[in-house]
């Protein structure tokens, strides 16, 4: 199960993204600066914008399907209020992927059990959280997350991002934090004025550059810096 | 908030409040007989509309977004705030005299007469007509602001399901063009007194008593509605921001 980008063009405006080929076994992260075409990568894959070329998801072409049926759960930046009870909604998503009964077990594995009678009042990264429950229970082909920790704070960000390394679906995730990209991804790849410039798997000393960083940041946290 | 700020946002309230409660209060006298049967059917018609202009209103903003030719369905709905209500009452009154003219007596134009001009249903199509682009406004600024629609879709809904879940995750925008819908509906007077002016509506009530009792009677009814607006919005404006 992978998802497959094949000579993929789109444009928004004035800007033209180019991808030549790009293969998503598990989880690869695209980082690049602001406005270089992140989003509109994503966009164009799960068919919200128009693009040209082919998107294989499942073994399937799913280029000329509409968003709803492409099988790509998009996850974004700023998460989305669920639009009823948390519960009822992860239900209400399941029954129409015959998921029903992997709601507890779902739930369970996001920590996301205790909030099923909820609606409002929820934190920003338990919405990230209820987000990525209700598309894991769509039962995805790949997920395509567009800077999904950039409203979380340093410790959601991470509990976050170890659920996404456990999912074991590709997923395409992009963010500008390369350090998140080194801790989340097994492929980074760079994007630069709407083409990838480079791929590459992450070096094997990129964990041990991850945690020094880590304890920097614990030691910032716990206020001994 | 700086004191510049301050100084504005109070004289501003005060002069509002001076000006259309206060003053009036000098010639305030009991509303004429009726008003609480015209009220009542007025909040129940603007409601009616306001509900009715969510989902087309949520529909048009979330086309609109792709641009192009369906951007311009948003120009679409913006006619009715655009143009003086008098004309888009003048407007409803020609497209409703079309079958009259196209078939004479026909059961259409019959159905027309009888159930649509100067009737409550043609009260509730003037309101609803004005409540779209209040709806459409409101839903396309939260669209800006969220990407519900991409997220929903993309866990495979779509159709009527699509919106309906879109707009109870955008339960602000809801809530606030539900109101904002409802407060147009309920002000209008232009499209009412030349399309629908029977049953009476709250504003056309208000314009009657003033030509017939005088400015008294007419304040009394007008104040009445004040503090229902008022206690309305206060009321959404507390839910919102628990």
């Amino acid at each position: 199960m992978a998802l497959e980008v094949e000579g993929l063009e789109a444009r928004r405006g004035r800007f033209r993204l180019y991808v030549e080929r790009l293969v998503v076994n598990s989880v690869v992260a695209v980082v690049g600066r602001n406005g270089s075409g992140k989003t509109t990568l994503l966009d164009a894959i799960a068919g919200f914008i128009e693009a040209r070329g082919r998107v294989v998801a499942c073994g399937r072409d799913v280029s000329r399907l509409p968003p709803h049926k492409r099988g790509l759960a998009y996850v974004q930046s700023t998460p989305i209020d669920p639009p009823q009870r948390v519960g009822s909604f992860l239900r209400a998503v399941a029954r129409l992927h015959g998921t029903e009964g992997l709601v507890d077990e779902v739930a369970s594995r996001l920590g996301v059990s205790h909030l099923l009678d909820r609606w409002r009042g929820l934190s920003t990264g338990q919405k990230q959280l209820v987000n990525l429950a209700a598309a894991l229970l769509a039962r995805p082909c790949a997920f395509l997350m567009d800077e999904p920790t950039s409203h979380l704070d340093w410790v959601n960000k991470r509990a976050f991002n170890d659920v996404v390394k456990r999912l074991g679906v590709p997923t395409l995730y992009v963010t500008h934090d390369p350090l998140e990209a080194l801790y989340v991804a097994d492929m980074l790849c760079v994007m630069e004025e709407g083409r990838l410039t480079k791929c590459i798997e992450k070096p094997t000393d990129a964990a041990s550059a991850y945690r020094a960083a880590e304890e920097f940041a614990l030691k910032l946290f716990k206020g001994i810096l | 908030m700086t004191d510049a700020v301050k100084a504005v946002a109070a004289s501003t309230a005060a002069l509002l409040a001076l000006l259309l409660l206060a003053l009036p209060l000098v010639f305030l006298s009991a509303p004429p007989p009726g008003f609480v049967e015209s009220f009542l059917f007025t909040a129940a018609a603007s409601a009616a509309a306001a509900g009715g202009s969510l989902l087309p209103g949520l529909a048009v903003a979330m086309a609109a977004r792709r641009g192009g030719a369906w951007g311009a369905l948003g120009m679409v709905l913006y006619v009715p705030a655009l143009v003086p209500p008098t004309s888009v009452g003048v407007l409803l009154l020609a497209a409703f005299s079309t079958p009259r003219l196209l078939c004479g007596d026909c059961p259409l134009s019959q159905f027309v007469s009888a159930w649509v001009v100067n009737q409550p249903l043609g009260v509730l199509l003037a309101m609803w007509v004005m409540a779209l682009p209040v709806a459409y406004s409101i839903y396309d600024g939260a669209l800006r602001e969220e990407r519900a629609e991409a997220f929903f879709r993309s866990l495979g809904f779509s159709g009527l399901r699509l919106l309906v879940l879109t707009a109870m995750s955008l339960r602000e925008a809801t809530l606030s063009a539900a109101l904002f819908a409802w407060l147009r509906g309920f002000g209008e007077l232009g499209v009412l007194l030349v399309f629908a002016n029977y049953p009476y509506a709250a504003s056309i009530y208000i314009y009657n008593a003033w030509l017939i009792y005088g400015v008294g009677p007419a304040i009394g009814a007008s104040l009445a509605v004040v503090a229902a607006a008022l206690a309305v919005g206060y009321a959404a404006r507390r839910w919102l921001s628990r």
